[in-house]
């Protein structure tokens, strides 16, 4: 019990108000104000919470406890630098997912929703664990159980396809964990004694130089949710899952936790410093994500489905992530770290404003976007910022990010890391463009007018309110539900005003 | 209470014999059962009471007051007292909790006058097991094995398909020849020293150089064992047998009759013989054959068609994990944790095929039954596969760590290998379950699960309470200090 005394009370509490958020699906009606008040209104405590954490861990304490314990593993949480930035972006976009997601499942009809909002909270549950996790096995655990939470989210509409795919998505991420990531952890355990995470790494001198960099690829490998290039095959499959929750793959949790993993095990297992001995004659690491992006950059250019283009996109901007971690340099340490968390943001913009699109109009392919522009202005312009944003155009997040990279890689005079940055942000402009040209092509007023929206949205709005007789296609975003616009706001804001949440990544990271 | 202080040994397995015997004779399914429970509940009792005492010292009982190497030995300790009190608990479950599925998959097919004699073989079953537990004489080994071996026999052949009769046929040819390898080995070990009394034979092996007769004893008695529980090149007879029979019986013979031969191959290997002249050349031998078992019969288990298939060579394939464990002396605490938990999943698996198999015999996932409604029941088959898969967090995740842990720490690589490649094969068998379980299309035919689900309810929870407690139970149990190896 003496491990509950102190900022210990903090955490704790911090992770119960999150599980209280369990609940309140089962215990409220589909689509009542009561279950939008408790969850956002527990949402915003957790992240309450968890700057009360942040404020006690910029002072200098950093609580640790243990959970379970099974002798030489156990489960253990502790609080540290990596792991609040990830604990803080889940918990602000946690926020953003909830709202976004009740009024996106009630306008689309989907039904179970509150199996479905139990999963999505479970999700960003484990993730939280995962950030918190003190050691390799719990983050081990929390890594196989957020693969798990994220079945019934993915097999929420059922069908042949879909039951298909998900396997496909299972055997991929179960097999390369079981496979390549846990006899990695477990042989470091025996050989070590231990697996707590240090700064600047444990295992130096423990290994031969062959074995270690052995147990590194398996280990890179092994966190498949990062999306290196065999074992990217997952998430395209995941993809027949909806919008809120690609969103929250993509952009939220489970891809970030791959990467958040690798970063992990980079600094806290193996250490900076003793990698660069380890690839001091040539650091052959970064052609691993180099080839992840040439190939994903092609692939995005043969689809015309949004989905598929959004998911070969995520991979694209994971590898670019990845390569700035593996040129094991503490600068392009810091350019990975920004570049997760500036994805995040212009992924979830993305992707939101791909799930209104599809709310309003049943969208599946680039070509069913034309005349958006004119029925949902709104919604392009969101379209245009994130695709901006990833594409690297100041002022926005991707820039910040990218140039936090392309320093890093002439630091190094690293000219293939900056060549390989220029080529993936020209296809990316080259996807990007395609699918803005589809939004903005001009069309005229006849087309608009016919054009098909779901019944919801066709219907014509009182003439008291709109005050002028119009055609309802014009309408149709002023009929969206408020918390989706202001979901989406919030998301915005982080994409355009990144320069500050940058600075914040940077205080953090200062800890390290 | 003197008597009950001073016979338990012989009580124990008195108690369940004279059950046996009253249920023969009360010619009624209702009192049969209640019988039955009646004698199980004071066995088990009987049984708890044993082990406070087992636990300060090993007790010998002599039967009939004749002493040691003439007479019939009894003897506790706590490596088999922990195990009786586990398969009389199994048994008592199997019976409470199974009532409505024993009497809906298998005492409806029994002739009406002749049904209570199912629970009087049950009986009869358990007084083979717990004999083959207690005793410390080789040939009362034997003797128990056969009367087990023939109550099982009948017990197998029941059920809704005809075919059982052919699977408990072969069960017999099998289970005969194996027992009768058991007894050519006792009979080796008779020749070399005189004796059949196990602590005695010890004695006598010890003060003398080992011989070719001893190892040829040894070889005839684990060949026998080997092929009793269907070990790797002798599991076949099992995957017929079990296939055909009423899964509701496998919850409670799967689960026992593995935990069985490992002990009587610990009794045998450890306390007759020195273990250190031949556990190297036991390892040589049954180590590959282990490793050959785990990767065939997950691999088999994989490619199955059918529902029931899958979990029988996955037990088929637990078999191989256990001999491999078998094989490491360090181990001891590991192999029992394997073996209680390895039980409770495949009792949990086995009552949810028993639960389906009671609407539609036919499981081939071609055709899988889609399951309407039942949504209790579809979230305790997910807690059940979740726990039999091995994945985080469960105690089956749990042990196979340890194991890892174990073959490195050995240096072990090839079994690490081995293991590795099983439990990535076993959870993609998981898969496939639950798949046929949980995405069955619609146009397939539907059933609606209306028997009541008290049993999966409580071994589901047995499940959770066994990951939190499994270091404490074994610790209890006095697994962890090195008795006998």
């Amino acid at each position: 019990m003496m491990q509950l005394a102190g900022p210990n009370i903090l955490v704790t509490l911090t992770i119960f108000i999150g599980i209280v958020n369990f609940i309140t699906p089962f215990i409220s009606k589909e689509d009542s104000p009561v279950r939008s008040f408790f969850l956002i209104a527990t949402s915003v405590s957790f992240l309450c919470n968890v700057l009360m954490l942040d404020y006690l861990f910029l002072n200098g304490i950093e609580p640790s406890f243990t959970i379970l314990n099974f002798g030489k593993y156990s489960i253990a949480l502790r609080l540290e630098s990596l792991g609040m930035i990830f604990l803080n972006l889940l918990a602000v976009l946690w926020i953003c997912s909830l709202l976004y997601t009740i009024k996106f499942l009630s306008i689309n009809e989907i039904k179970n929703s509150n199996r479905f909002l139990f999963f999505l909270n479970c999700c960003i549950m484990t993730g939280s664990f995962i950030a918190l996790s003190a050691n390799l096995f719990t983050m081990f655990i929390f890594y196989e159980m957020l693969t798990l939470f994220t079945i019934p989210l993915i097999a929420h509409s059922p069908g042949k396809k879909s039951t298909q795919r998900l396997l496909k998505y299972l055997k991929i991420l179960g097999i390369s964990s079981l496979v390549l990531l846990l006899p990695a952890i477990i042989i470091i355990y025996v050989t070590t004694g231990g697996g707590n995470f240090t700064p600047g790494g444990f295992i130096a001198g423990h290994f031969k130089d062959v074995y270690a960099i052995t147990l590194l690829l398996m280990m890179i490998f092994g966190t498949a949710k990062s999306a290196l290039f065999p074992l990217h095959g997952w998430l395209p499959s995941a993809m027949v899952a909806s919008y809120p929750v690609s969103a929250l793959l993509h952009a939220v949790v489970v891809v970030k936790t791959g990467l958040f993993c690798t970063y992990k095990i980079i600094a806290y297992v193996f250490g900076i410093a003793y990698l660069q001995t380890l690839f001091s004659n040539y650091n052959w690491l970064v052609l691993l994500p180099i080839v992840t992006i040439a190939y994903s950059s092609i692939q995005v250019l043969r689809f015309n489905e949004i989905k598929m283009i959004l998911a070969y996109s995520t991979i694209n901007q994971l590898s670019i992530a990845l390569l700035s971690v593996f040129l094991l340099s503490p600068k392009g340490f810091v350019a990975a770290v920004m570049h997760m968390v500036s994805h995040s943001f212009s992924k979830i913009c993305m992707f939101y404003a791909a799930g209104n699109i599809y709310s309003v109009k049943n969208s599946y392919n680039l070509s069913e976007l034309v005349g958006i522009k004119n029925t949902m202005p709104k919604t392009s312009f969101v379209m245009l910022i994130a695709g901006l944003s990833l594409i690297g155009i100041p002022p926005f997040a991707g820039f910040i990010s990218k140039f936090y990279i392309l320093l890093a890689a002439a630091e190094q005079d690293n000219f293939l890391v900056i060549a390989t940055l220029i080529f993936s942000s020209l296809f990316t402009a080259a996807y990007v463009m395609k699918m803005l040209i589809f939004i903005y092509r001009p069309t005229s007023e006849n087309f608009i007018l016919h054009l098909k929206l779901k019944p919801y949205f066709a219907e014509p709005r009182p003439v008291e309110i709109t005050n002028r007789v119009t055609s309802s296609n014009y309408e149709a975003e002023k009929k969206l539900p408020i918390f989706m616009i202001i979901s989406i706001i919030l998301c915005l804001s982080g994409v355009v005003g990144f320069f500050f949440i940058q600075q914040v990544i940077v205080k953090f990271l200062g800890f390290i | 209470m003197n008597i009950l202080a001073k016979h338990f040994p012989a009580l124990q397995i008195l108690i369940p014999l004279a059950g046996a015997l009253l249920a023969t004779l009360s010619f009624n399914r209702f009192f049969a059962w209640i019988i039955a429970i009646i004698s199980m509940l004071l066995s088990l009792v009987l049984s708890v009471y044993a082990f406070q005492l087992t636990k300060i010292t090993s007790i010998f009982y002599a039967f009939g007051n004749w002493s040691a190497p003439i007479g019939i030995e009894y003897r506790l300790d706590n490596l088999n007292q922990p195990i009786i009190i586990f398969i009389n608990s199994v048994l008592l479950f199997f019976l409470v909790f199974g009532k409505e599925l024993i009497n809906a998959t298998i005492t409806n097919y029994i002739e009406d006058g002749k049904q209570h004699i199912f629970y009087s073989l049950l009986l009869f079953a358990q007084v083979g097991y717990l004999g083959v537990l207690s005793t410390n004489d080789l040939f009362n080994i034997y003797v128990f094995i056969e009367i087990s071996s023939l109550s099982t026999y009948v017990l197998m052949s029941k059920g809704r398909s005809s075919k059982a009769l052919i699977g408990a046929f072969d069960y017999l040819i099998m289970g005969t020849i194996g027992a009768t390898l058991i007894l050519i080995g006792i009979g080796f070990l008779f020749a070399r020293t005189g004796s059949l009394n196990i602590s005695d034979i010890a004695n006598i092996l010890s003060n003398s150089a080992s011989s070719r007769l001893v190892m040829t004893a040894v070889a005839f008695f684990i060949t026998g064992v080997i092929l009793k529980m269907a070990f790797f090149p002798m599991h076949f007879w099992m995957v017929r047998s079990y296939s055909s029979t009423a899964p509701f019986v496998l919850t409670y013979l799967a689960a026992i009759s593995s935990i069985l031969g490992v002990y009587i191959t610990l009794r045998f290997i450890h306390f007759t013989i020195d273990n250190k002249t031949i556990i190297t050349t036991l390892s040589l031998i049954l180590r590959p054959i282990a490793i050959f078992t785990i990767a065939i019969c997950t691999f088999l288990a994989l490619k199955s068609s059918d529902f029931k298939k899958v979990i029988i060579y996955s037990t088929a394939s637990q078999i191989g994990y256990i001999f491999l464990l078998i094989t490491i002396p360090e181990a001891k605490q590991l192999l029992f944790q394997l073996l209680i938990i390895d039980a409770v999943n495949k009792i949990a698996l086995f009552t949810i095929v028993a639960h389906i198999q009671n609407k539609k015999e036919d499981l081939g996932f071609r055709n899988f039954v889609y399951i309407e409604k039942s949504t209790f029941f579809k979230i305790l088959i997910a807690f059940s596969l979740l726990f039999s898969s091995g994945m985080p967090i469960t105690s089956m995740f749990l042990i196979k760590i340890n194991m890892f842990d174990l073959l490195i720490s050995k240096n072990l690589i090839t079994e690490l290998v081995i293991v590795v490649l099983g439990s990535t094969l076993a959870l993609l068998y998981h898969l496939k379950l639950a798949k046929a379980i949980f995405f069955s299309p619609y146009h397939n035919e539907t059933i609606k699960i209306e028997t009541k689900l008290y049993g999966l309810t409580a071994i589901v929870i047995i499940q959770i309470v066994s990951l939190i407690y499994m270091n404490t139970m074994t610790t209890i149990a006095g697994y962890t200090t090195s008795v006998i190896l």
